[in-house]
């Protein structure tokens, strides 16, 4: 993942728990890496350390870990980082959400060397979206879960999301049903 | 051509933000973002949304806009001008409407959101929201690096700290169990190790402090020269020493502090113990484990002669081992001291001077409680004086013991106590058999002299030394002579305890004296000999003639002698004896008057000498003679008195030469003077002839006269050799010149000839050669009526430092008779064959004899009469270091010189005083006559003159006196030439002349050339600098040094220097004069800086120096009035040595011709 990733997971920590809970984590984790650039990919593996470190020191879930994560991604690191590139998605929740695989996409030609994952949207109704996730990597669920809360918070959507399928049940892609 | 065909919707979903323009420039159709980014309407006027900024276009129709195509456009909002379209322009012919399509310039993905611009609002194709956010992606890349920046700047601080933390806690071991603090300088703990948190109050220089006030107090100790020191203070009743290291470079200070409760505590025990021990007058020292010494008391300081602080931290071996310690004894001492074992021996310790002691020293090792050894205990006590007693009483008895000569050892009363082995050999009797007796007991018999053995027990009740001769017998009753010396054995409370004595068998010496005696009654002269030690002689004839004593009467009674010697000429033996006993002299020899039972006076000539000494040199013996010299003393006293009635008579004989010497050659002087005067009034032929007989008939009586005093002189030896450097070529040269002028209207030719190898200074008496070569050349000249005088001086022999030189002079004259040249240097023989014209003394060659002889020469004499005569002469000179005067550059005397002089002439005769004053006035010299000493010397402190002509026989005082009185008083003519004019005797003058401080002499008569002579030769000096006041207050002697370095033997260049400053640089000096007046100074500065050289050049250095001054005056301090007067001297100084100058020049210029 691009040290974008785990700059964030840092940034969450230090900012909400402070910074020495950071050096317990990264301590914890083992990753034996100062900084973080954003632009440079790093082993995947990192960030799966960095979030059971995380789990660990702030006696949290790593569900919870990653789910508080993703919604950090959307409401901080992209709102304040990439300058409004999230609102750029979509003038709504729903918009967003449709233009959301073209918006990847996107990102690919970007970001080279992303290994990104796949979404798809289906189901659309005014009301709610199913969102197809499919990614080679295991265990982001909870953050996908994020991802999509904390678009929500965002817009200013109160929702909720089901999970209606998941790779844990045999299936091939998770689907989570967003609903406004 | 292929067509495409798009309806609306299409077309908008491939250009969103397309705007179609009619002819009006109405807005025909726009795409769906255009209308949402600019709230554009179908039919409103493009106008009233968009200018085109690029290319610039003010447009009214569509024909303004229809050139643009085929270009880059920039559209403008006019509402919004963020809000730009880039694109392009393309004109539909079909409809005549004109079709811009393009998209919205955007700086950043901010501004898409700022102005409600969606991904939607895009076409697909349009890469621009993507390319918006790659620059974001950058953006964010950017500020990651320059975060990492930091953080790795962040990160390098850290590790630098880390680094410092390291290294300060390398240099802080926190686990040592001493205190371990380290301070700022400002006193504050930087840090501290367990051991000395626990540390919290101390007691230190009688304050009680807390820490951080402590630290505080170490901080301002702080001594930058030096960076450790140590203090102690108390801390929870543990005594601490803490070293303080300054660490200047890391700012703080490291204080290690160590426990030394228990070292202070036996030090305390040591300094109470070391009380005890200082008061002891033995040496005390306290020695550490490792043999230095930590602590002496004074006793050890006094014995050893080092301070404390010298003994400190050495070993006592180090310090008092010398050549004589016994090494073998510092090697148990040392190896006691290695195991720890006590020890007690005897040493020589050497002192500080080099000095030594026997010391007995005991030595104790120190235990801790844990019965370690922490040190040792000394006392050394001082036992050279029983030592050195103890060796002396070793040898003493050897001594005894061993001596070949019988000793015995008595106590106080006389009894034996002791005897060694050559006694009871001599006697035969053993130790036993003598022990307790006393040795007169059993030793003596009756042949011992009485009175002997009278003196003996005297000396020993008295307790007093004795020395005597005895006659003893030994165990067979065999007689045998012994001399016998003894002394008291005293104690330290000097009472008497025993006795010492020492014999000697001089049985064989006895017998050999006897047989002597028998042998000296039978001689004429009586014999004596004395015993110091006894006071008793011996006389050797029974009947002393001169005396009149018997020789019995004269032992019987030892200070009848004494009583004898007249009272005049008893100190005479007084001293002798003295001598003697001092052993100042080894024999006497003395004369001296002794008076006759009778009462007749009688001499004795008393002879003697050293036969026997003590082993300390002093004399015990001497023997000698006595014998009558009353008839040759009688003989003597008669033969001095005639002898004083020669003495007498030649005195009067020497006063009457004297007075005549005077008496004579005054009125002689007159009338030789005279003469010389009355040949210049002019006189007639018969005058004139008058005249001549006159002036032959003087001189002839004064060359008398002179030969005759010189003569009476050398025989009276009163005329001595005087050595003195002298110019041997020179002196020659001067002769041959004197006679050539002499000769000058005469058919003789004068020739010298010198060797070469003669040149340079010689030692010898030039007066006395000159003379003999005056009379040798004067008689050849006086014998030669035609032909040649030849002189020829060589080299005849060289030793090492005498040169034998011979001097011949060879006349072509009348010859001398062989039979009379054995004659020829007698007194009184004058050889005048053929009645010769010219009549001498006959004393001219004698006493040119008896000069070569007073010089160690020899003379002789070759004649062939009718051909001529040869006189050779030789003479030792000693060749001189000293060189000859060279010719230095000097200003010569020119006859005008005389002219202006004063002179001053002391004569009491009136004749004389004429005689000079007409030769003076004749050359117009101005002068003042004194008529005596006194008068000379009041004139003399009057005013200055150039040169005093200084008679010597003056009433009221004479002329040394005078000379004496002005050379040695203050007054104008201290240095002032003096010249004496003599009419007494000659040769020896010249010395007493100059002792007295005079110049030069010229005996009476003079002719007048002399006189003018030497006052050319004086007041010549006088001008060029010998009496600097003539000329002004500055000494005018022109500096002949540096002339001589300037100008070397230049003279024209000399010349050309002297010429450029009188004619061209003199005439800048009054200037000086204006600038002062003027107060320029700096032209003033200017023009003696200019002028000082030139002094220098003319030799003016005095007066160089002087403008130099001006020149540093005007430049730092310039006053007027010190100026002006400095000025003034140098110009009267200038003034007057403008005729020196020209006189030099003057000088300079001939010698360039």
């Amino acid at each position: 993942m691009y040290g974008i990733v785990n700059k964030a997971i840092e940034d969450l920590v230090t900012e909400n728990f402070g910074a020495d809970k950071w050096e317990a984590v990264k301590q914890k984790s083992g990753v034996d890496v100062d900084f973080f650039l954003s632009n440079e990919p790093y082993d995947d593996a990192i960030t799966y350390q960095l979030a059971g470190a995380a789990s660990d020191i702030l006696g949290l879930s790593v569900g919870q870990v990653l789910n508080a994560f993703g919604e950090w991604w959307i409401l901080k690191t992209g709102k304040e980082k990439y300058g409004g590139l999230m609102e750029a998605g979509g003038s709504s929740l729903r918009e967003f959400l449709v233009n959301l695989p073209m918006f990847h996409n996107r990102i690919m030609l970007m970001y080279p060397k992303l290994t990104p994952p796949e979404f798809k949207v289906s189901d659309a109704t005014e009301n709610s979206i199913h969102v197809h996730y499919h990614s080679k990597r295991e265990g982001l669920q909870e953050f996908v879960r994020g991802l999509l809360s904390g678009l929500a918070k965002m817009y200013n959507v109160e929702v909720v999301i089901e999970l209606l399928q998941t790779r844990d049940e045999g299936n091939t892609h998770e689907i989570f049903k967003v609903n406004w | 051509m292929h067509s495409f065909y798009f309806n609306t919707e299409q077309f908008t979903r491939l250009f969103p933000f397309y705007i179609i323009i009619n002819e009006d420039l109405n807005v025909v159709s726009a795409g769906k973002s255009v209308e949402k980014l600019c709230a554009i309407k179908n039919g409103e006027n493009f106008k009233r949304h968009f200018s085109i900024p690029r290319p610039y276009t003010p447009f009214q129709s569509l024909n303004d806009l229809l050139v643009l195509q085929n270009q880059l456009i920039i559209l403008e909002n006019i509402n919004d001008a963020s809000i730009k379209l880039r694109g392009q322009f393309e004109y539909l012919s079909i409809s005549n409407e004109l079709l811009f399509i393009g998209s919205p310039w955007l700086g950043s993905i901010e501004q898409a959101r700022e102005h409600n611009l969606h991904i939607n609002d895009f076409a697909y194709h349009d890469p621009l929201i993507d390319l918006l956010h790659v620059l974001k992606a950058q953006e964010i890349g950017n500020k990651d690096l320059q975060e990492l920046v930091k953080t790795i700047n962040k990160q390098k601080e850290e590790l630098k700290k880390a680094n410092q933390e390291i290294h300060d806690i390398a240099l802080f071991p926190t686990q040592n169990p001493d205190p371990l603090i380290r301070i700022n300088f400002e006193g504050e703990v930087i840090r501290n190790n367990p051991a000395a948190s626990l540390l919290e109050f101390f007691l230190f220089e009688n304050q009680f402090l807390h820490n951080d006030l402590f630290f505080k107090l170490i901080a301002s100790k702080i001594d930058k020269k030096n960076p450790r020191w140590s203090i102690e203070a108390t801390c929870d009743e543990k005594v601490y020493s803490f070293l303080c290291v300054t660490m200047a470079n890391e700012g703080y200070i490291n204080i290690y502090g160590r426990d030394i409760t228990d070292k202070k505590k036996t030090e305390d025990e040591l300094s109470r113990l070391s009380l005890i021990a200082s008061a002891n007058k033995n040496g005390v020292i306290f020695i550490d484990p490792d043999g230095y010494i930590t602590w002496a008391n004074e006793g050890f300081c006094k014995l050893t002669g080092y301070s404390l602080n010298e003994i400190v931290d050495n070993t006592p071996v180090g310090l008092c081992k010398g050549p004589l310690t016994d090494e073998d004894t510092i090697e148990t001492v040392l190896e006691s001291f290695n195991n720890g074992k006590s020890f007690s021996v005897n040493l020589i310790y050497h002192r500080k001077d080099g000095t030594w002691f026997w010391g007995h020293s005991d030595g104790q090792p120190l235990f801790n409680e844990k019965g370690e050894i922490s040190g040792y205990f000394g006392i050394i006590e001082d036992i050279t004086s029983e030592k050195l007693n103890e060796e002396k009483l070793k040898v003493l008895s050897q001594i005894a013991e061993d001596n070949i000569n019988p000793v015995i050892i008595a106590d106080k009363n006389g009894y034996v106590n002791w005897v060694n082995k050559s006694f009871t050999q001599l006697t035969g009797y053993t130790l036993e058999e003598s022990v307790g007796k006393k040795p007169g007991s059993f030793l003596q018999g009756p042949d011992t002299d009485l009175k002997t053995v009278q003196y003996l027990s005297q000396q020993i009740k008295k307790g007093e030394p004795f020395a005597v001769e005895i006659l003893n017998y030994n165990k067979n009753k065999k007689k045998y002579w012994l001399r016998i010396q003894g002394q008291p054995i005293k104690n330290a409370k000097d009472e008497i305890t025993g006795f010492f004595a020492l014999e000697e068998d001089i049985t064989k010496e006895k017998e050999s004296e006897l047989r002597f005696r028998s042998v000296l009654e039978n001689i004429g002269d009586n014999i004596w000999e004395h015993n110091f030690i006894t006071g008793r002689t011996f006389f050797s004839k029974s009947q002393n003639d001169f005396l009149g004593y018997s020789t019995t009467e004269l032992t019987n009674n030892q200070k009848l002698w004494w009583e004898s010697v007249h009272n005049d000429d008893r100190n005479l033996l007084v001293e002798s004896d003295y001598k003697y006993r001092n052993g100042q002299t080894e024999f006497h020899s003395l004369e001296y008057r002794i008076m006759h039972r009778d009462g007749t006076v009688r001499w004795v000539l008393d002879r003697g000498v050293v036969i026997e000494r003590n082993k300390l040199g002093k004399p015990i013996k001497i023997i000698g003679t006595h014998v009558d010299i009353t008839s040759q003393k009688t003989l003597e006293a008669a033969l001095k008195k005639a002898k004083e009635i020669a003495e007498d008579a030649r005195q009067a004989e020497k006063q009457f030469l004297a007075n005549m010497s005077h008496e004579i050659r005054t009125p002689l002087n007159a009338i030789i003077g005279m003469t010389h005067l009355l040949f210049d009034t002019r006189p007639n032929k018969q005058q004139f002839e008058y005249l001549e007989i006159l002036k032959t008939s003087a001189d002839f009586l004064h060359s008398l006269i002179s030969d005759l005093l010189d003569m009476a002189k050398i025989e009276a030896g009163r005329i001595e050799v005087q050595s003195h450097p002298f110019d041997l070529v020179g002196l020659l040269r001067t002769t041959q010149r004197v006679f050539q002028i002499k000769l000058q209207n005469r058919p003789v030719e004068l020739e010298m000839m010198v060797d070469t190898r003669i040149s340079g200074m010689y030692l010898g008496d030039d007066l006395m050669l000159n003379q003999i070569l005056l009379n040798l050349i004067g008689n050849a000249d006086k014998f030669t009526e035609e032909g040649s005088i030849e002189i020829s001086v060589k080299l005849k022999k060289e030793e090492e430092i005498t040169h034998w030189i011979e001097f011949n002079v060879t006349d072509t004259g009348l010859g001398i008779p062989a039979n009379k040249l054995e004659e020829i240097f007698q007194k009184f023989k004058q050889i005048n064959a053929h009645g010769h014209k010219h009549k001498g003394t006959g004393l001219g060659l004698a006493i040119t004899k008896q000069l070569v002889d007073l010089q160690g020469g020899t003379i002789s004499v070759k004649s062939q009469e009718g051909k001529g005569t040869t006189f050779t002469f030789m003479l030792p000179f000693q060749k001189s270091d000293i060189e000859a005067i060279p010719d230095t550059f000097e200003i010569q005397a020119v006859s005008s010189d005389l002219l202006g002089c004063k002179v001053l002439v002391a004569e009491d005769n009136i004749m004389n005083q004429k005689y000079i004053s007409s030769l003076l006035n004749k050359w117009n010299i101005e002068f003042i006559i004194a008529s005596d000493g006194r008068k000379a010397v009041e004139q003399a402190l009057k005013q200055r003159f150039d040169i005093i002509l200084m008679d010597i026989q003056m009433p009221n005082m004479d002329g040394y006196e005078a000379t004496i009185n002005i050379r040695n008083t203050k007054n104008p003519n201290q240095h002032t030439p003096i010249v004496a004019l003599t009419a007494s005797a000659m040769l020896d003058q010249k010395n007493k002349t100059i002792l007295v401080g005079m110049e030069d002499f010229v005996t009476k008569p003079f002719a007048p050339n002399q006189l003018l002579g030497i006052l050319k030769r004086y007041v010549k000096i006088d001008v060029s600098g010998q009496n600097p006041e003539t000329l002004g207050n500055l000494s005018l002697q022109l500096d002949h040094t540096r002339l001589q370095e300037m100008y070397g033997d230049d003279k024209a260049y000399a010349a050309d220097m002297f010429q450029t400053f009188l004619a061209d640089v003199l005439p800048n000096f009054p200037v000086i004069q204006d600038l002062i007046l003027q107060n320029d100074w700096e032209s003033l500065n200017k023009l003696a800086h200019k002028l000082s050289p030139t002094l220098g050049m003319v030799g003016l250095t005095k007066l160089e120096l002087q403008l130099s001054e001006i020149e540093t005056i005007s430049k730092e301090n310039p006053q007027e009035e010190p100026l002006q007067k400095l000025w003034e001297g140098i110009q009267s100084t200038l003034d007057a040595a403008v005729p020196i100058l020209q006189q030099e020049l003057v000088h300079l210029q001939e010698s360039v011709k």
